[in-house]
């Protein structure tokens, strides 16, 4: 089955996507297949699936590259309730069904999307996968819907992620983007097999590079080695959801006045203080930190008008819960009653008003002008009693 | 004058010396953009970290509007904007997380402690998790998340929407989260041991054929005692005493040769026939060993800067509990970037110092770390001048494996002609053989350069197996080689 979900002719070097989220496992606990025997922990999730559509979505309704449009968006899927995706093509909605994320479908995919890139060495490529991950590090394996089908060779199920991306050397495109959004738990099961952690899907045949270029691959990991990845039950994970905010305008880079990339440099800088400030906000068990490998400079996406997470707060914290938060700029005037807690925005770039307004003798009001650029903006409000 | 006095407050333990600088970008906003603040024109500049105001350093700049930003070794970025008027000078002072204790400042500054918050309460770092069992009821502000996707140009978007709530009335989260045995796992405050070894590659015990490799992959033992005893049979060792401790943390300061900082040195005189130290750092059951780069010399001083090392309580089976970093102001921060995969930033402090590096070569160590930032960002399978820095980092200093690590890389990425993958491969057995590499990239590294020869030669296939064991054991999440030996 074509995992092709988003397709446009693009003359010279493009963009082409591969995006996985996989949260119906069939033989873990809760599948419609013969369980495993031993499940290591893992069960069913539903976060993933609604992170991989995020990711494609936004990739077909907000991507721009200024030398490398999108071509492709290929998406697989594993989601006990819909297999379903959608997204707006113009004022038409489209809605495709998403083949199954299980290690045929993703033989097929990797093969169409590795043939893609392979047209010239200036294309740029694209990897996300949302789902269960077990480590053995540096080996990660990545699960797929069909894990365990075998129950002698369970992880026949499953993508040996570091040498995919290693033979991937072998594809032309050399610029290659890969976002692991998996937890990293160590795993018994890769050590017990002698580091055999999936299947690679690309194999290494020896070949030479003869485009006279180094491939940059950088990977940005959701998580660190041995710690969990969060997610909300059907919702886009932290890490996802940072990201998302990474290429609406956190992760952009102003290279030339007036235009704003996304890099990955300047994007890891984001996804750090999203994922750090999330985790918080959302009082998760642990906070989530995304390290990055072989993190090189690659030109993303180009944003005409970046959104700035913002975080309004009054200091102390206490005054929060009796201000009312004011942010104006030009026509844009927006404001917060007094509510615990910070103010979370997201605005585009400029300059903004930020005050604080108390009808209690408690505080003084105070106002203030914040310059908001990328990536992430605290605006603390210092006020006297 | 106009111009900018700037610095980033945030206290470092002084070992009497300059503050270390830090990348910065200075954009210059163009004043004719108006509210939606585009910039002009924009330039590097390198600006101090330090508590004194008498650090700061004044930068030439026209009147006009500034914002500055700035990303720290941790991780932290910093930024602000400011005014100048001509013919003043103005003021600005970034004001980074404070360190929890003055005496864990370097780590802080390279991200191996997290920020102020007290200890038993402090998120997680780099190297430790606080994981728990099972799930953990968690209330939820009134602030989720929107999809980013759907805001109009020019509008504000708040986010403000209720989270799904659980069926239990509870918010939870999906994770797997492994088990916790919720007890302490380290003894802290103990002195660690450092053990001084003839050759790197005969860490192994002597009267064995084993490879380095193979017999750290393989060692087990029942108790730390017993493995720290294997250890140090018949080598030269040292305890080394706490240097400082709240009972929940302790720092050790270590360097080779006596010096004036307050640190444990470990020479004893008769280094004919020592080329590596190693530290020991045991848990109840298994040890932590430590690849120390000794001497660490600070490049425009001569002076030899200690190796901290850092252990927090523990509280699972296979956490980590040691960090190490270099108190050097020139180069300690390349290596909380190198930590944090900012290669394009390791880059460029390792070029601004090449000559020292590079050429004279008077910190061997801190020119691994550029040279895996140099090779790990290459773009242009040609030769470069900078080639030769690696070969020369292979040839001329035997005792690091690093060097020939990153030779190996540097063919393999390049790949033009049979030949490369020929000297490839010779590097890699070359590294093989020298032992551990001083940085736990190279680890990774070696094992996939291995594993890609390996395919037609069963030398590399059988190295790659003793590689991988050890890479097991490694905590990658540290730019220096650290080993868990021993338990599970």
């Amino acid at each position: 089955m074509d995992a092709t979900v988003y397709s446009k002719k693009v003359k010279g070097a493009a963009t082409h996507a591969l995006v996985i989220g996989v949260g119906s496992y069939l033989h873990l606990p809760g599948g419609q297949g013969k369980k495993l025997p031993n499940s290591w922990g893992m069960r069913q999730l539903s976060s993933p699936p609604a992170s991989a559509r995020a990711v494609a979505r936004w990739l077909i309704e907000n991507y721009q590259h200024s030398s490398k449009a999108l071509a492709t968006v290929s998406l697989l899927l594993s989601d006990a309730k819909s297999q379903e995706f959608s997204y707006l093509d113009g004022k038409a909605e489209k809605t495709w069904k998403a083949p199954l994320a299980n290690m045929a479908e993703l033989k097929a995919a990797v093969n169409a999307w590795h043939t893609r890139g392979n047209t010239s060495p200036d294309n740029l490529l694209l990897f996300y996968f949302c789902g269960h991950g077990i480590a053995a590090l540096p080996d990660l394996a990545l699960l797929l819907a069909d894990f365990g089908a075998d129950q002698l060779a369970p992880l026949d199920g499953a993508l040996n992620f570091r040498l995919f991306r290693q033979n991937m050397d072998e594809c032309a495109a050399r610029e290659q983007c890969y976002f692991v959004d998996a937890c990293r738990v160590g795993s018994e099961l890769l050590i017990k097999n002698a580091g055999f952690a999936g299947l690679p899907v690309i194999q290494n045949t020896g070949a030479l590079n003869v485009s006279g270029r180094i491939r940059q691959m950088p990977v940005f990991y959701s998580t660190m080695a041995g710690a969990p990845a969060y997610g909300k039950p059907g919702k886009p994970s932290l890490f996802t959801t940072a990201l998302l905010e990474g290429l609406a305008g956190a992760g952009c880079e102003e290279p030339q006045p007036g235009q704003w990339q996304v890099q990955t440099t300047f994007l890891h800088h984001a996804l750090n203080r999203l994922m750090r400030e999330g985790s918080e906000r959302l009082a998760v068990p642990q906070t989530q930190i995304n390290p990055a490998d072989d993190l090189t400079l690659i030109e993303l996406n180009s944003v005409r008008n970046p959104q700035v997470p913002v975080v309004v707060t009054c200091s102390p914290n206490d005054a929060n819960g009796k201000a009312t938060l004011r942010c104006e700029s030009g026509a844009l005037k927006e404001r917060r009653a007094p509510t615990k807690g910070s103010w979370r925005l997201q605005l585009p770039v400029g300059e903004y008003d930020f005050a604080a307004e108390f009808k209690t003798q408690l505080f003084k009001s105070t106002r203030k002008k914040f310059l908001i650029r990328p990536a992430f903006q605290t605006v603390s409000l210092e006020v006297k009693s | 004058m106009t111009g900018l006095r700037i610095r980033i407050d945030k206290y470092l333990e002084s070992d009497g010396t300059r503050p270390p600088l830090v990348p910065a970008k200075i954009y210059s906003i163009d004043p004719s953009a108006g509210s939606s603040a585009s910039t002009r024109s924009s330039h590097h500049e390198s600006i101090p970290i330090s508590h004194r105001p008498e650090d700061a350093i004044f930068i030439k700049l026209g009147a006009g509007d500034y914002y500055v930003e700035t990303v720290l070794p941790d991780g932290e970025v910093l930024s602000d904007s400011f005014s100048l008027t001509a013919e003043q000078t103005s003021e600005l002072v970034l004001r980074a997380e404070r360190s929890p204790h003055e005496w864990l400042s370097w780590q802080s500054l390279v991200g191996n402690v997290s920020s102020s918050a007290p200890p038993a309460q402090a998120k997680s770092t780099r190297a430790t998790k606080t994981s728990r069992s099972g799930k953990k009821k968690v209330t939820q502000s009134r602030e989720g998340m929107r999809d980013a996707s759907r805001n109009a140009a020019g509008s504000a978007s708040e986010t403000a929407v209720e989270p799904t709530r659980h069926a239990k009335g509870a918010l939870s989260f999906e994770a797997v989260a492994s088990e916790s045995f919720e007890r302490p796992e380290v003894s802290i405050g103990m002195p660690i041991r450092v053990v001084a070894v003839k050759e790197p590659a005969s860490i192994a015990i002597e009267a064995s054929s084993a490879s380095a490799w193979e017999w750290l992959g393989g060692l087990a033992g029942d108790s730390a005692a017993n493995l720290v005893a294997t250890l140090s049979q018949g080598r030269p060792t040292l305890d080394v005493a706490t240097f400082k401790s709240d009972g929940n943390q302790a720092v050790y300061r270590i360097t080779l040769r006596p010096s004036s900082s307050a640190a444990f040195h470990v020479s004893s005189g008769d280094d004919a026939n020592t080329s590596r130290h190693f530290a020991l750092v045991p848990h109840l059951r298994w040890v932590e060993l430590i690849a120390l780069p000794m001497p660490w010399n600070v490049i425009r001083s001569g002076r030899e800067a200690s190796i901290e090392i850092v252990t927090r309580q523990v509280y699972e089976e296979n956490d980590f509990c040691a960090s190490a970093t270099a108190r050097d102001e020139d180069l300690g921060p390349l290596l909380g970037y190198l930590s944090s995969g900012l290669l394009p930033t390791v880059r460029d402090l390792a070029e601004t110092a090449r000559d020292m590096l590079f050429r004279k070569w008077e910190n061997p160590y801190a020119a691994c770390a550029g040279g895996y930032a140099l090779v790990g960002t290459a773009r242009a399978a040609e030769d470069r001048e900078w080639h030769d820095w690696i070969r020369t980092l292979m040839n001329r200093f035997p005792d690091i494996p690093d060097g020939a690590i990153q030779w190996a890389q540097l063919r393999l990425k390049t790949r033009r002609t049979q030949a490369d993958i020929e000297e490839a491969r010779t590097a890699l057995k070359l590294a093989y053989r020298r032992g551990l590499p001083f940085y736990s990239m190279g680890i990774r590294l070696l094992t996939e350069g291995l594993e890609w020869l390996s395919r037609d030669d069963p030398e590399a296939a059988e190295m790659m197996k003793n590689v991988r064991r050890v890479a097991w054991r490694t905590n990658f999440q540290q730019p220096f080689t650290i080993l868990r030996i021993g338990g599970a």
